[in-house]
């Protein structure tokens, strides 16, 4: 198939495909409760972190 | 008494009027100009426009808000600002041009002792001839564009259905665009949307950027650490690309889009037709369309506003060259420098330039992303603005407060598909927003507090945001414990 962007494609295909596992892991209710969390302590040490003054 | 205006209730102007009433005294006066009746949380218009979400629950009526917190609201357009009054203001004033039903084009002239311009972007569909929802291209930038684009996706999906291969173009309309975390988006939405209704076979979809690179995102990418490696936001979308089969044009400036066919330019000079079934182009945004004039009536717009029309701060505009940027070039307080008691909050002030790396085609056309501004920073800067306007009005002689890009940080979730237990969104942060490189010379940027991460979890962060900046905007009770 063409694509529109031979370069861009070329870099894309390039790139690493994640595993089953790793698709898996984004989906898994488990383990997803626990990046929630991770995901909210990031992003509130980026709030107080970067706090104006 | 003072009197605070606020022209815009988006982000920021919202965020400053509900801060500024909760801060103020009794006696003092807060007066939002917005022309529109309703408070839109733009960020799940991605969701409105694939049609996941009714457009009821991204949109509130803002009158009866600040009614109940006694800020003053006029439905109204600014005009122009006049910092130095007039013949009969002693003080600054702003002309506005109503836009209530009933009295629209009445004009009113509004006295301030403060005032803050967070008037957001003009979407300046304009740049490119045939762009936009009124010509040949679809949009979510607003509610109303983005109730349009889901009826057009749905009239797709029918045809893929019916067995017609379709092509979908997403991106942005011009070289200088910004918001490309909101074409990341809608791609991946998109995508999600097709797989869902079982034609993903049928449909090409294709991610048209200015962006030279994948991941920039108009703050020149990051780098993040991931399993005890350093990488990139480049290598880390081209496999989200990779993965759900999205083709990408990059370094792209349209330059006309007619029925059913867009043409480009990349940064390499060449020029390229590319023919679309559906077609979804975020505009390049101007400052609104604001004059300001002196106490004689002469027009200074040229000196308050930049040629793009945002509002000059205290920002350095002479950096020049890229090679002598600075973290210091960025604002810190948001006062103009000529009229002490005038603010930008947002999308309105005006940038000192870009903070992806500017590049030219051989043909001389521009193409490099806008600095993004996000509801984030709109927030903290919009913030930051009221306490000096508080301290100043309270007398305590306390220095300005300031919400630098380059010390305040970002946490952006990027949905890439709305469902519960089956969708996923991108999650960044990053610390600073504009790389300091003196400070982290490595990466620009502290890799303690800039990330990347793709799941589900993120489709839940979002879901999540969007509840508590609704809950914050219409601001129930603890509305402030909400950050910004
Ligand atoms: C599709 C889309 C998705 C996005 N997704 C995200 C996201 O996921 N996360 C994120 O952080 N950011 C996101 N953004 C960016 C975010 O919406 C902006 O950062 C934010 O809205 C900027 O706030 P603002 O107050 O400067 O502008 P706005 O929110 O646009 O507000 C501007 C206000 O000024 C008013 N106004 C305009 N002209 C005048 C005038 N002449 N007089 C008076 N009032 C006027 C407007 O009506 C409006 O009320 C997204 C943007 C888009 C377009």
């Amino acid at each position: 198939m063409s694509v529109p962007d031979p370069v861009a494609q070329q870099s894309i295909l390039a790139s690493p495909l994640p595993t089953k596992a790793t698709l898996k892991h984004r989906r898994n209710l488990f383990y997803q409760v626990i990046r929630l969390a991770a995901i909210n302590i990031k992003m509130f040490r980026v709030i107080a972190t970067g706090r104006h003054l | 008494m003072a009197r605070l205006v606020i022209l815009g209730a988006g982000v920021a102007g919202h965020t400053a009027a509900l801060h500024a009433r909760r801060m103020l005294g009794s006696s003092d006066e807060v007066l939002v100009v917005s022309p529109n009746s309703n408070w839109n949380w733009i960020p799940s218009n991605i969701w409105v426009g694939v049609g996941k979400m009714p457009v009821e629950k991204v949109i509130f009526p803002l009158a009866p808000v600040y009614r109940k917190k006694k800020i003053g609201f006029h439905q109204a357009l600014a005009l122009s600002i006049h910092p130095e009054g007039g013949e009969k203001h002693q003080r600054g004033y702003v002309v506005a041009k109503s836009t209530q039903p009933g009295s629209e084009d009445r004009e009113e002239e509004i006295e301030y002792d403060f005032l803050i311009n967070a008037t957001g972007p003009k979407l300046n569909f304009a740049a490119t001839e045939g762009l936009g929802p009124d010509s040949n291209s679809l949009s979510v930038c607003t509610a109303a564009h983005a109730t349009e684009t889901a009826k057009q996706l749905q009239a797709a999906i029918a045809r893929l259905q019916a067995g017609e291969n379709l092509r979908f173009i997403v991106g942005v309309g011009h070289g200088t665009c910004t918001c490309e975390g909101a074409a990341f988006e809608y791609t991946f939405n998109l995508d999600f949307a097709l797989r869902e209704a079982g034609v993903r076979d049928k449909a090409e979809v294709v991610y048209l950027t200015n962006e030279a690179q994948l991941g920039d995102f108009g703050v020149g990418g990051l780098v993040f650490t991931q399993q005890g490696y350093q990488t990139t936001s480049k290598i880390w979308t081209e496999s989200f690309f990779r993965e759900r089969d999205i083709h990408a044009v990059l370094g792209a400036h349209c330059t006309k889009v007619e029925p059913g066919m867009v043409h480009y330019e990349q940064l390499d000079g060449t020029t390229h037709d590319l023919s679309f079934d559906f077609a979804m182009l975020l505009p390049p945004f101007r400052g609104a369309d604001l004059k300001a004039y002196d106490r004689e009536g002469q027009d200074i717009s040229d000196k308050i506003f930049n040629p793009a029309g945002f509002l000059k701060v205290d920002a350095n505009y002479q950096a020049g060259a890229y090679e002598n940027w600075r973290a210091a070039d960025w604002p810190k307080t948001y006062q103009s420098p000529l009229y002490d008691n005038l603010f930008a909050a947002g999308i309105a002030f005006a940038p000192p330039h870009q903070i992806s790396q500017p590049r030219t085609s051989p043909n001389g056309t521009v193409i490099t992303p806008a600095p993004p501004r996000t509801g984030m920073p709109s927030g903290m800067i919009a913030k930051a603005v009221v306490e000096t306007i508080v301290d100043r009005v309270k007398g305590n002689g306390k220095p300005a407060h300031e919400a630098p890009m380059t010390r305040i940080g970002a946490a952006c979730v990027a949905s890439a598909g709305m469902s519960f237990l089956g969708g996923s969104a991108a999650s960044m942060t990053m610390n600073p927003i504009v790389p300091d490189w003196e400070a982290f010379p490595t990466t620009g940027r502290d890799l303690k507090g800039t990330s990347g991460e793709i799941g589900l979890a993120g489709h839940w962060m979002k879901h999540l945001l969007h509840v508590l900046f609704l809950y914050k905007a219409k601001a129930h009770p603890l509305w402030w414990v909400i950050p910004e």
